[in-house]
């Protein structure tokens, strides 16, 4: 064997290009040949060894540059207040409070439904040409849809398709949130959600779209989704496996109390709490996991989770941020764990939660 | 080597919530990296610095865009590299641009030598071993490792075959390897 071989499949190696078998017939070569192990090392060495990441050169470069756009009329704002830095203080803010209460209650299954698409009975609309799926408040709904695509709405959620679903088009309209994982085919599937739409071949992934949330969230478990914004026809992101894209809901209130200060879109990763859970999509396993979020957004989950209503009396406790799992707990066990890590009192009434200091 | 993740979240923030924040950060991570590669093709550091300016000002005003360019990292060289081609015609210096004639920087190719446990001779030698390299072979060196491209991204910003960098590659590591080799055995005497 050449040493020149050895060389090339060594620069394959470090250079991040080899394939398993590349690597294997590289490991042989170099036990065949031992007084290569020395320069291979020191290459190997060399290759990781950082450059110099001096960034003030690039600061100054980046004042002139600012002022050549100035000079060229291009209006580029100051760069003093930035979504994006917000949001990665925001994700990097420390837990004010973490609990975590394993399953120790009895599976107590909380209006878990499973229905198969023959037993729903499609609520037949105004028309007869669609079918509409809603899956109650408090409760789930596995169903498969005619072209063998297995949804998973969370409560409170509703799925909208046509007669001619399957045939000629896969168009789905969601309010409200669901797992998807859609049977491959060459009609595109489509599905309407609040401000964005969101299309598809074959892949799973999970849309939260509730209309009263501040956000509609697209995450990607496989495959690929292209998401267009009803803002920028035309101009599609491609999500990317353990990609989550979440864009602001534009509400006419909303816009007229706080300008511009959330970013619209924004995309990260999703988030791993183990192995083999994933936050976004830990409903669908009959987990209700929450990470660092305000009470009341918790609360608006808890909300669709038990089917109740939940009005806080106190504006610093609705602030608070938390993180925990709830299995399946009830709705008194679950608050009276989140006792433990904030102060606060509850009652309840028939289906509201009234929450005080 | 540019983290996927962050350069993803950047190009979204930028096209679509007009993030200068974000965008300055895109910036700052591409600074050094695409002046030095205009500088092999410009032969100025001052015409590289307009060019990195310009290839930046261009991504600004086409922003929407960016997110659905699938291959973010490949086109902006390749855009950094059209610009420069331009900026050298333009002055007319040269008549047209050969990689034969690549000006590569391999000053701070290495710079941390007590990180490597090695000695500075050795060091210097490693250098000098590189410089010697043709034109072409250093370019192709520094992007695979500095840029963190992939072979096929160097194919396709430099018009080469997927053979030629393979090749270029093997050079460079047994031209590299050979003064270490030189080294072992001078240390043994």
């Amino acid at each position: 064997m050449s040493p020149s071989r050895f060389w090339n499949l060594l620069a394959k190696k470090i250079a991040g290009e080899a394939t398993a078998e590349e690597l294997h017939e590289l490991e042989s070569l170099l036990l065949a040949n031992p007084d290569w192990a020395y320069q291979s090392e020191q290459i190997q060495q060399l290759w990781q060894s950082k450059s110099d990441t001096n960034q003030r050169e690039s600061e100054l470069a980046f004042e002139q540059h600012f002022q050549r756009m100035k000079e060229a009329g291009v209006n580029l704002p100051e760069p003093e207040i930035s979504p994006a830095n917000s949001q990665t203080n925001n994700s990097k803010r420390k837990k004010l409070f973490a609990f975590s209460i394993a399953a120790f209650v009895i599976f107590l299954i909380t209006g878990f439904i499973l229905l198969n698409t023959n037993k729903t009975s499609p609520v037949s609309s105004i028309e007869k040409n669609y079918s509409e799926i809603s899956s109650p408040f408090g409760s789930k709904t596995k169903l498969v849809l005619p072209d063998s695509t297995v949804v998973w709405l969370n409560a409170g959620s509703k799925l909208t398709y046509n007669e001619h679903f399957g045939t000629t088009n896969r168009n789905t309209i969601l309010v409200g949130e669901a797992f998807f994982d859609v049977k491959k085919s060459t009609i595109p599937f489509i599905i309407r959600a609040n401000t964005i739409q969101i299309k598809v071949l074959g892949t799973a992934f999970n849309v939260k779209a509730y209309p009263e949330d501040k956000t509609t969230e697209t995450s990607l478990i496989r495959g690929r989704v292209e998401v267009t914004m009803d803002k920028r026809p035309g101009e599609p992101i491609i999500l990317k496996p353990n990609e989550k894209l979440i864009v602001a809901n534009e509400r006419t209130e909303t816009k007229l109390n706080l300008p511009k200060k959330d970013p619209k879109v924004v995309i990260s990763e999703l988030t791993h709490i183990d192995d083999s859970t994933i936050a976004e999509t830990s409903w669908v396993h009959n987990e209700l996991i929450f990470q660092d979020e305000t009470f009341r957004e918790i609360a608006h989950k808890m909300e669709r989770w038990y089917g109740v209503s939940i009005e806080f009396k106190d504006e610093e406790i609705a602030n608070e941020r938390l993180s925990g799992t709830f299995t399946t707990e009830t709705i008194r066990d679950a608050l009276n764990a989140l006792e433990y890590s904030t102060k606060f009192h509850y009652s309840i009434k028939g289906n509201l939660v009234t929450i005080t200091q | 080597m540019i983290d996927a993740n962050l350069l993803r979240e950047l190009i979204v923030s930028i096209a679509y919530n007009d993030d200068t924040a974000a965008y300055k950060k895109l910036f700052l991570l591409y600074h050094k990296r695409l002046l030095n590669f205009s500088i092999t093709i410009t032969h100025s550091k001052q015409s590289a610095e307009e060019v990195v300016s310009d290839v930046f000002m261009k991504l600004w005003s086409n922003r929407n865009l960016l997110p659905s360019i699938e291959n973010f990292h490949l086109y902006i060289y390749i855009a950094t590299k059209n610009f420069s081609i331009n900026s050298v015609l333009k002055e007319k210096k040269r008549e047209s641009f050969s990689l034969d004639e690549a000006a590569v920087d391999t000053q701070n190719m290495y710079c941390n030598p007590e990180e490597l446990m090695i000695t500075t001779e050795m060091q210097k030698r490693i250098q000098s071993a590189i410089k010697a390299l043709p034109p072409k072979c250093q370019l192709i060196f520094k992007l695979i490792r500095e840029d963190g491209l992939k072979y096929k991204e160097v194919a396709e910003l430099l018009n080469l075959s997927l053979k030629t960098i393979e090749n270029q590659m093997t050079i460079a590591l047994k031209k590299i390897s050979e003064s270490i080799r030189f080294d072992l055995s001078r240390t043994m005497n």
